[in-house]
């Protein structure tokens, strides 16, 4: 007896045939739902730009094969729940098996037992899934897959490594590094799962360009996204197994060795600071085991070599951001992104400020001094000076607190001997093998010692505050000084000098963002988005955004709003009652059963059975907790069954019209968008759920003037 | 840090004395552990059969019992773990890490406890080594076969179940309890500042260890009552026994502790 079953997923990717065997099994998600990438609507976009040029080639059969693989996986990776949204408090949905059925160039290369073995094993290790493959031979009539628009003038200068580049502050220091530091001629790869790239990405490109333009920096992107259902999981621990495998492909279609997938070296073991951390839960995209496990796949896969490293992986960020100091280009780090929930942020304000990547990023920004780059108005919440809310920006923040002092209590081998996982670091055939624990051992000290500097550094700077109470309890100042923390006064003193320095040198000016705003004129839309203004033609679309934008966190029914498209009725709301629409079935959540009245009778009668077991089982009693559990389900499908007002949800072929036609809408208004105002379609892109009900859900919060 | 995912403990009656316990004045870490195991005493019980915990139990006996034959590499590298001469102790370790990740990626039904097996086996081992007074850093892989062959078999078996085990549990608690740890931290309060929360998880850690000590006990006596020959070359299956039994005890004892 062991956890509850595991949820089971196969898909048949691209029309791939699937055994008998296979599908006779027992499966969660089945060849019901295929990924294709053949079609022009296919499920999964598989597309790849060079942002100038012209077609270069194709790639080889077997890198091909290898972006095929990896995209379906990150579809499949996905489209499958892995609990991440529930309370899964065991994490018992966490892990997955997975069967892929896909045609490719060469089924008897990968169905063989040394590339599938590498194939399995790395991507079991970064994503915690069990995978299978089942290979069939691609129809040659499929089209190529091309490498496209790579500017042969740029390809003249003859790259030489391949740069993984995100946007952070890591890859972009990996950049600088190569091309700067190294004299290398880089050519970047990345990744969008949108269509338009982010523009803060571009810029952050070109802005390199600029201050380095004696290398044209050419840049190959792969636009890769699966369309249809929502998804249903959003841990992506598949990505870095993609990002590896485009930059490895391209590097093996252009001849290039060195691909560098750069993160800084904490940040790449991504230390367990907290017990509930366990396995993939916290991320492995530059673990020094996945880099190893991939560069055996890529050794075996590839004729000619191909070899992921990391080069940041000896450096705390801080050390890394260095590179930029060193080559006087810190103000580059303005424009990279670090955080884990940038969807919907305002490009004044990029960073949450509570997740992992903004906390380390904030740390590693004063810890290398470059905070006039990085300012605290750039994050969503100063985690020194303000409260932490409850749940993960409190949570992360402390537990990296806590790990930096543990560290410290530690000398090298104590710390290894305590913190187990660092012990699957060690690639134990290298030839530094004897020496890399003590290597990675002080990188983390070293780290430690960069954030109890940084706290220092801060309790200096809010001295004053902090003795007048004037900080809120729950910041992170006011939590760690209960601990006693030491405050050094050497550098407390100093700091309050390099402080007053500071303050007369600080070039940062706060800037008056103008409120967004849209306005219905005479036959056209006025919307004004982060400073850039557009005038639109009227558009349906537009007005059932407008109602959206209007309504931020609010569920609209698609029936509502296809109901005040009228003019006459552009401010009414529907009237009380108004159900000449027969109560039926309800409106179904992904996945979920309908609720009809008998539904809804069976799950009441069901909830009071419970009940009444849960009133004479004893407090001690194991079946208790699985009723309790089946209750909290109950409650939550009869009150998703309930629409607007405690009413049910209304006939399903209406609301399937009504659904089908205001997201016609809203996608042909944002198409306009995108080529007016691309900042707010990407926030747009972002914010919006469509669907039998719509949602606008700006993260932070965004209120918008609305005139209509 | 990379991304992470976070999560919080259920509202449910079972949980919420668990963070209740944790918000009290004074929190002590033997009701904490027996909260955490009774509210997830279902997922506990149903970890008797688990083939993670059991796999990395099993390995951790073979590798000691190679360590008392006459070719310790060649036995090793029957159990899959390519170890080389001139390996230290913690390539070693490496080594082993990855078998087991191979093995433990084909029981996804174990959830985080196949991580947790593994953390525990990579842990027993380094333990071992560092009971003889050796330093971890600098050990061979003779001397970790020297370690292992320090004690009698039984008593050995013992030790071994002890840390083991004791890592299992001392991960399964923290796996919930640091769900609720950090944000239980309130100016004023049982857990006053994030000093105070790191003492509680080092206490609860301790707790979880001395606990475990039953473990060690019925162990040498389990391995003697079983006649498992003075090879100690235990069956998976002999072992699933008594990995399930011992996951038993020890949870029974974190339950018992906190009422004594």
């Amino acid at each position: 007896m062991t956890g509850e079953r595991v949820t089971s997923a196969l898909f048949a990717c691209d029309h791939a045939p699937v055994p008998e065997a296979v599908r006779r099994q027992t499966w969660d998600w089945d060849v019901d739902e295929p990924l294709t990438t053949t079609e022009e609507l296919g499920r999964v976009n598989l597309r790849i730009d060079a942002l100038e040029g012209k077609v270069l080639g194709a790639f080889d059969t077997r890198a091909a094969d290898l972006v095929r693989i990896a995209t379906f996986c990150a579809a499949a990776d996905q489209r499958v729940g892995r609990g991440t949204k529930l309370i899964d408090i065991h994490r018992e949905r966490w892990r997955r098996r997975f069967t892929l059925c896909i045609p490719v160039n060469e089924p008897a290369f990968w169905a063989a037992p040394e590339p599938m073995a590498a194939l399995t094993e790395v991507l079991g290790f970064t994503t915690d899934d069990t995978w299978d493959f089942v290979f069939s031979q691609r129809p040659p009539e499929d089209r190529q897959l091309p490498l496209t628009n790579v500017d042969e003038r740029t390809l003249r200068g003859d790259p030489d490594t391949v740069v993984l580049f995100s946007g952070g502050m890591d890859s972009l220091c990996a950049t600088v590094e190569a091309m700067v530091g190294h004299g290398a001629r880089p050519i970047v790869v990345s990744h969008r799962s949108a269509q338009h790239i982010g523009h803060w990405q571009l810029n952050l490109l070109d802005d390199v360009r600029d201050r380095f333009p004696a290398w044209a920096l050419p840049h190959v992107s792969f636009w890769i996204h699966r369309r249809g259902s929502p998804e249903s999981d959003a841990s992506q621990r598949s990505r870095g197994f993609l990002f590896a495998a485009l930059g490895s492909a391209v590097a093996a279609s252009l001849g290039i060795e060195p691909v560098v997938l750069a993160d800084n070296g904490y940040v790449s073991i991504n230390p367990p600071i907290s017990g509930e951390l366990v396995g993939a839960l916290a991320s492995r995209g530059t673990h020094p085991t996945t880099l190893r496990l991939m560069n055996r796949l890529t050794a075996l896969v590839f004729d000619r070599p191909v070899r992921l490293l990391n080069p940041l992986m000896d450096r705390t960020r801080a050390e890394a951001l260095q590179i930029l100091t060193a080559h006087d280009c810190a103000e580059l780090i303005a424009g990279s992104r670090s955080c884990g929930k940038h969807r919907g942020r305002s490009k004044h304000v990029p960073h949450c400020g509570g997740c992992s990547q903004c906390v380390d990023r904030r740390f590693a920004v004063l810890a290398a001094d470059l905070e006039p780059h990085d300012p605290a108005a750039r994050y969503g919440v100063d985690i020194f000076t303000e409260a932490l809310a409850d749940g993960e920006p409190r949570k992360i923040a402390m537990s990296f607190v806590d790990f930096a002092h543990l560290t410290r209590e530690h000398d090298e081998e104590e710390l290894v001997r305590s913190t187990k996982e660092l012990m699957a670091c060690l690639d134990p055939d290298a030839p530094d093998a004897a020496v890399a624990p003590a290597r990675l051992a002080a990188l983390l000290q070293r780290h430690a010692d960069e954030v109890i500097a940084v706290l220092d550094q801060m309790f200096a700077r809010h001295s004053g505050a902090l003795a007048r109470r004037e900080l809120p309890e729950l910041c992170l100042l006011r939590l760690v000084a209960g601990s006693g923390v030491r405050v050094d006064r050497e550098a407390f003193d100093q700091s309050m000098v390099t402080a007053g320095e500071r303050a007369a040198d600080n070039e940062v000016l706060e800037t008056e963002i103008p409120p967004p705003q849209i306005e219905r004129g005479h036959g056209v839309w006025h919307i004004v988005f982060e400073g850039e203004k557009a005038t639109l033609p009227e558009r349906k679309g537009l007005l059932y955004l407008a109602r959206l934008l209007k309504a931020p966190g609010q569920e609209l029914e698609a029936l509502d709003l296809v109901g005040w498209s009228s003019p006459s009725r552009a401010e009414q709301p529907p009237a009380a009652g108004d159900s000449d629409l027969a109560q039926s079935m309800s409106r179904p959540v992904v996945g979920e059963p309908l609720l009809d009245r008998r539904d809804r009778e069976w799950f009441q009668e069901r909830a009071r059975e419970i009940e009444a077991a849960l009133k004479v089982l004893p407090a001690s009693s194991p079946q208790r907790e699985p009723l309790v559990d089946e209750l909290e389900a109950i409650d939550e499908a009869l009150r998703k069954s309930r629409g607007k007002g405690g009413r049910p949800r209304r006939s399903s072929d209406e609301q399937e019209r009504a659904r089908s036609a205001v997201a016609h809408a809203i996608r042909d208004a944002l198409v306009l968008l995108a080529d007016e105002l691309p900042g707010l379609h990407a926030h747009l892109d972002d914010a919006l759920t469509l669907g039998r009900t719509c949602t606008y859900d700006p993260r932070p919060p965004i209120h918008w003037q609305v005139t209509l | 840090m990379g991304h992470t995912i976070v999560g919080d403990l259920p509202k449910s009656q079972r949980w919420s004395v668990v963070a209740n316990l944790l918000l009290s004045p004074e929190v002590d870490p033997a009701a904490v552990a027996a909260a955490t195991v009774a509210a997830a005493e279902r997922r506990l019980v149903a970890l008797r059969g688990d083939p993670s915990l059991t796999y990395g139990f099993w390995l951790l006996t073979r590798l000691a019992s190679a360590a008392r034959g006459p070719d310790f590499l060649a036995a090793v590298a029957q159990l899959g773990v390519p170890a080389q001469p001139d390996d230290t102790v913690l390539t070693f370790i490496a080594r082993v890490h990855d078998r087991a990740r191979i093995e433990l990626n084909r029981y996804p039904e174990s959830g985080p406890y196949g991580e947790i097996a593994s953390l525990a086996l990579r842990g027993a081992l380094a333990e071992t080594v560092g009971t003889a007074g050796r330093s971890l850093f600098g050990s061979s892989l003779e001397e970790l076969e020297g370690a292992f062959r320090r004690h009698s078999t039984a008593a050995q078996f013992g030790e071994l179940a002890h840390r083991y085990f004791a890592e299992v549990y001392t991960r399964t608690l923290r796996f919930y309890v640091d769900r609720a740890l950090a944000t239980s931290i309130r100016p004023g309060g049982g857990l006053a500042s994030i000093g105070d929360a790191h003492a509680f998880g080092e206490a609860l850690d301790r707790h979880a260890r001395q606990s475990a000590r039953i473990v060690e006990r019925f162990g040498a006596e389990w391995f003697v009552k079983h006649h498992w020959g003075s090879d100690g070359a235990i069956s998976r299956e002999e072992v699933g026994r008594f990995t399930a039994h011992a996951l038993t005890k020890l949870r029974k004892e974190l339950l018992v502790d906190a009422s004594s």
